[in-house]
Parts: C-alpha cells; sequence; structure tokens
C-alpha cells in the first residue's frame, strides 16, 4: 500500500499538480517556472520509483 | 545541393539495411551470438540505445513543431512518458507473466486469453489495426517533410510521400522485424545525434544559449511558455487530461504490448520503469530546437510547423548536415514504422483470420501478414492525404482509439475488479463511437477536455454498468449456493 502511494506522488505531480505550477516566473536556469518544475519532478521519479523496487524486493 | 543531402540520406537507408540484413544473416547461423552480443554491449551504448528508442518522427519533428506552433501545450510529452513508466511499473509484469504462462503473441491475444472469447480479442484486433494507421501516417508525413526538405524543391510533397511509401514498404518486406532491431541501433546513435545538434547547437548559434533562445520567443510572445486558462482548446484542463489519457495508453499499442512480452522477465520491466523517465529529458533538447526555429523562421502555420528546425538547417547550413540530419530522421520514423506495420498486419493475420481457422498453415498467415502489410500503408497513405494535421496531432487521434484498451486490461489484473468481456468489448465500442461523434460534429468535448478522455470515461461507465447487469443476470439464473447445498445433500 506504502509503495503505490509513493508512486501517486509523482504521478499526481506530473498530472494534476501541473496546473498549480502554470507560471513563467521564478525562471531556473532559463527555464520558464513550468517547464523546470516538470523536469524536476521528471529527475525525482526515478527515486521515488526505485524506493518502491526497494521496498517490493529488497536491495539484491 | 539537393543531389547532395538526398545522397547522404540514401547512403544512411543503404548502410542500415546492409547492417540489418548482415545482423539478420547472422542471426540464422548462430542465435546465441545474437543474444549474448546483445548483452555484452557496455554502458554507454545501452545508454545510448535506449534513449534513442523514444525518438520517432514524432519526438524528432512533432514536439518541436507543437514548441513552435502552440508552445507550452508541447510539455504534455514530458508529462506523459513518465507517468506512463509509473503505470507500467504496475500493470506491465502481471501482463507479461500471462503472456508467458499461455504463448501470448500479440496485444488481442491478451483479451482472448483472460476473458476466454476469441470474438473480443478480435474486436480489439480490429479496432487496434484501424487506429494505428494514424500512427503510420505521422511516420509517412515525416518521411515526406524530410524528402522535401532535402529536396531543396525539387521533390514535390505528393513524389515526397510516394517515395516515403514506397521505403516503407521495402524496408518491412526486406528487414523484418530481427533487421529492424538491428537498424535501431544506428538509428538510436544517429538521431541522437541529430537531437543533440538541432537542440544545442542551433540554440546556442543564433541565441547563446538555450536560456537565450526561450528569452527571445518570451520577449515576442510572453505567452507562450504557460498554458493559457481552461477556456481555450489547449488549457490546463486540457493539458491534465491528455497527459492521463495518454499515459494510460502508451502501453496498449500493439506494437508496445508484444514488446512487452519479449522481455526477459518482469524484473526487467520493472527496472526500466524505474530508470526510463531520464530519458525523457531529451526532449528538452527537441524543444529548444522548436524555439529557435520559432524565432528565427518565423511565420509557419498548422502542419507546417513541423519542418520547423528542418528549415533552419536548409536555409543556414550545408547540404551536408541537413542530409546526415535528415538521413537520422528518416531512420526515426521507418524503424517504428515497420513495427508498427508489422504488428498491425500481424493483429488481422492473427486474431482475425487464423483464430478463426480462415488461414491454417504458417506460410498462409504469413503470406496473409504480407498483404496486410500493404493494406496498412495504403489505408495510411490515403489518410495522409485526408487528414492534414501535425505529427502531434495524428498521434493524438491513435492515442484516443488505442487508450480504450487500458480499462479491459488494467480491470483484468484482479479476480475482484475482473470485468465481463461482454462490458469490456461494448465500453470500446462506445468509447469509440464518442470519438466518432466529436470528429463528426466537430464538436470540442466538455470542460476543455481531450476529447479522448471523454470517451474512456463513457467506455468505463458502459463497462461497469455491462458487467454489474451479467452478474445481476448470472445470479438471478444460477441457484444462491445456500439454495443449492441443501438440495443436493438430500440426494
Amino acid at each position: 500500500m506504502l509503495s503505490v502511494i509513493l508512486a501517486l506522488i509523482p504521478a499526481i505531480a506530473l498530472t494534476i499538480g501541473v496546473p498549480f505550477a502554470n507560471h513563467l516566473d521564478p525562471r531556473v536556469a532559463g527555464l520558464p517556472f513550468i517547464l523546470a518544475y516538470i523536469v524536476f519532478w521528471i529527475i525525482v521519479t526515478p527515486a521515488f520509483m526505485w524506493a518502491v523496487y526497494v521496498m517490493e524486493h529488497g536491495r539484491g | 545541393m539537393s543531389g547532395t543531402a538526398l545522397g547522404i540520406i540514401a547512403f544512411i537507408l543503404v548502410c542500415t539495411v546492409t547492417f540489418g540484413w548482415l545482423a539478420v544473416r547472422n542471426v540464422k547461423q548462430d542465435p546465441t551470438q545474437y543474444i549474448v552480443g546483445g548483452r555484452s554491449l557496455g554502458w554507454l551504448l545501452i545508454w545510448l540505445l535506449m534513449a534513442g528508442e523514444i525518438y520517432t518522427s514524432f519526438t524528432f519533428l512533432g514536439a518541436a513543431g507543437w514548441a513552435y506552433i502552440h508552445g507550452a501545450p508541447a510539455f504534455y510529452i514530458l508529462c506523459y512518458g513518465t507517468v506512463a513508466y509509473i503505470i507500467s511499473y504496475f500493470v506491465l509484469p502481471p501482463v507479461w507473466r500471462t503472456a508467458k504462462a499461455h504463448g501470448l503473441l500479440t496485444g488481442p491475444d491478451y483479451f482472448r486469453q483472460v476473458y476466454d472469447s476469441k470474438l473480443l480479442g478480435a474486436w480489439v484486433a480490429l479496432i487496434g489495426f484501424v487506429f494505428l494507421v494514424p500512427y503510420v501516417t505521422l511516420q509517412l508525413s515525416g518521411l515526406e517533410i524530410l524528402f522535401r526538405i532535402a529536396g531543396y524543391g525539387t521533390l514535390n510533397s505528393t513524389l515526397a510521400v510516394a517515395i516515403a511509401f514506397a521505403i516503407i514498404i521495402l524496408f518491412v518486406f526486406f528487414m523484418g522485424l530481427r533487421g529492424t532491431a538491428w537498424a535501431a541501433v544506428i538509428k538510436d546513435v544517429l538521431v541522437l545525434l541529430g537531437v543533440l545538434f538541432a537542440g544545442l547547437v542551433l540554440p546556442v548559434h543564433f541565441f547563446g544559449s538555450p536560456a537565450g533562445a526561450i528569452n527571445h520567443v518570451l520577449a515576442q510572445k510572453p505567452h507562450w511558455m504557460t498554458l493559457v486558462g481552461n477556456t481555450t482548446s489547449m488549457g490546463t484542463v486540457w493539458f491534465v487530461s491528455t497527459v492521463v489519457l495518454t499515459a494510460m495508453g502508451f502501453f496498449m499499442f500493439p506494437q508496445s504490448m508484444a514488446a512487452t512480452y519479449s522481455a526477459k522477465s518482469a524484473d526487467t520491466l520493472q527496472r526500466n520503469a524505474v530508470f526510463l523517465p531520464f530519458y525523457q529529458l531529451m526532449l528538452l533538447l527537441v524543444y529548444f530546437a522548436g524555439f529557435t526555429a520559432l524565432v528565427v523562421h518565423p511565420g509557419l502555420k498548422g502542419p507546417a510547423g513541423d519542418q520547423s528546425f528542418m528549415l533552419v538547417l536548409q536555409k543556414y547550413y550545408s547540404p551536408w548536415i541537413v542530409g546526415a540530419v535528415a538521413g537520422a530522421g528518416c531512420l526515426a520514423a521507418l524503424v517504428p514504422a515497420s513495427a508498427q506495420v508489422l504488428a498491425a498486419a500481424s493483429l488481422i493475420s492473427k486474431n482475425l483470420l487464423a483464430d478463426y481457422g480462415l488461414v491454417r498453415s504458417e506460410t498462409a498467415q504469413t503470406n496473409a501478414t504480407r498483404i496486410f502489410v500493404v493494406v496498412i500503408a495504403l489505408a495510411a497513405f490515403a489518410f495522409w492525404a485526408v487528414a492534414r494535421t501535425t505529427l502531434v496531432g495524428l498521434l493524438l487521434i491513435a492515442y484516443n482509439g488505442i487508450t480504450q484498451f487500458f480499462p479491459g486490461v488494467v480491470l483484468s489484473l484482479s479476480v475482484k475488479t475482473k470485468p465481463h468481456p461482454l462490458g469490456v468489448g461494448l465500453g470500446i465500442l462506445i468509447g469509440i463511437a464518442t470519438l466518432a461523434y466529436f470528429a463528426a460534429t466537430g464538436k470540442a468535448a466538455p470542460w476543455g477536455l481531450n476529447q479522448g478522455f471523454v470517451a474512456l470515461v463513457l467506455n468505463v461507465a458502459v463497462l461497469a454498468i455491462v458487467t454489474a447487469l451479467m452478474r445481476l443476470t448470472a445470479a438471478g439464473i444460477r441457484p444462491e449456493r445456500g439454495y443449492a447445498r441443501p438440495a443436493t445433500s438430500i440426494k
């Protein structure tokens, strides 16, 4: 159950979360905020999914 | 100039086909070598391979085209792939186990197996075939654009698309699926180089950096990088519903289901799902290329936007570079087109003809597949002539239809939620009917939603109602357990 919640966090951030980040400013590394927000969540998604994987299978 | 650029494209295509043919010839002699050879590739090549997997004409030209024509709505492409990988982590392993246990081959085979219904399998195969047509059209349009630009005005649109059509057919017949897999190696390396060039060299050349390109766009169009309200056709509601719809449809395509079956293990699928989101980031470069083109070569409208950065290359760079990037782009169209065309044709030959005993021998089935390769290519050709829309627009049409399979797959994973096959089939029917209604009337979906999303909601509603009704009638006919037991125990 916890693993599903962990996976839901980035999934929600990249769907219904996006309209809340629909701004131009502050710019991050030249990117509009909305694009930087999406890029941020794409970069951290593997961390969430890796945690899900480890919870299900263990480290090996 | 046209001779140089077209010559380079021809050279790249001939080299790729030769490489694929040699690799396939090797396979017949020694299959183990083929597999072990695949496993001994270094991490860098593996990374290149996986990064390149994502690039088809859709990402190569289409994503840049949408950044050029629409701006921020194009960002949906970054989101949906990532959400699709998250969904795939949970959905694909059980699908893979079913496929392995029962030796499934095609996407519709899954429906036939879990719902124990040949008819449902055939129905899903038919809809899958129909909605692969716009996807093949997408690759065909991509090729047409690349040939026309590399031709520097010597090729008109009809001639370019006729050449593209012929090359797709030749590619599929000559290479088959195995040769295509090897052609993918060359494709992935070349496409990655092409994207790096278009997404980094172009903005640096004209504006000093990608951020410079973004600043120039914003100076001219201040609202380009944000989604405008939910009153327009592509506002925030459209964005969210499109990401949800396409993320669900991502792995429902027949060629993706087939690829899932071919995985080594369920664990491979999950490990891939964990790390694949990183590769989505390459799309940023494609957006940069589109933004650069918007400032350097403004004024393209509608589908013409798909040519965005290729026109910049044509205008400011040597034919050698145009030919090399266009050649990479051609492979990005041909390799996926080959897989899609073969997958579509095998749906018909397997789930409609072989399952119903209309073709019996393996040779007859192979011949039928060949015929339907030509049929779907012709259908894509016809669709290209009728529906002049952007590459991303074409992909969204395909997704609207294919995603209608998602409820039937995901709900089948648990005994508690498993719907009745009639509900699944009628749900898909109402989904497709909804899409047809929107297409025929030209009406927009309510509240700024994506049309396919509305179709999906109605699909699930019908699925739930029919399943509930079938359970009720089944309960009414069969005696209750409490009744039945004493009756039998009297005997």
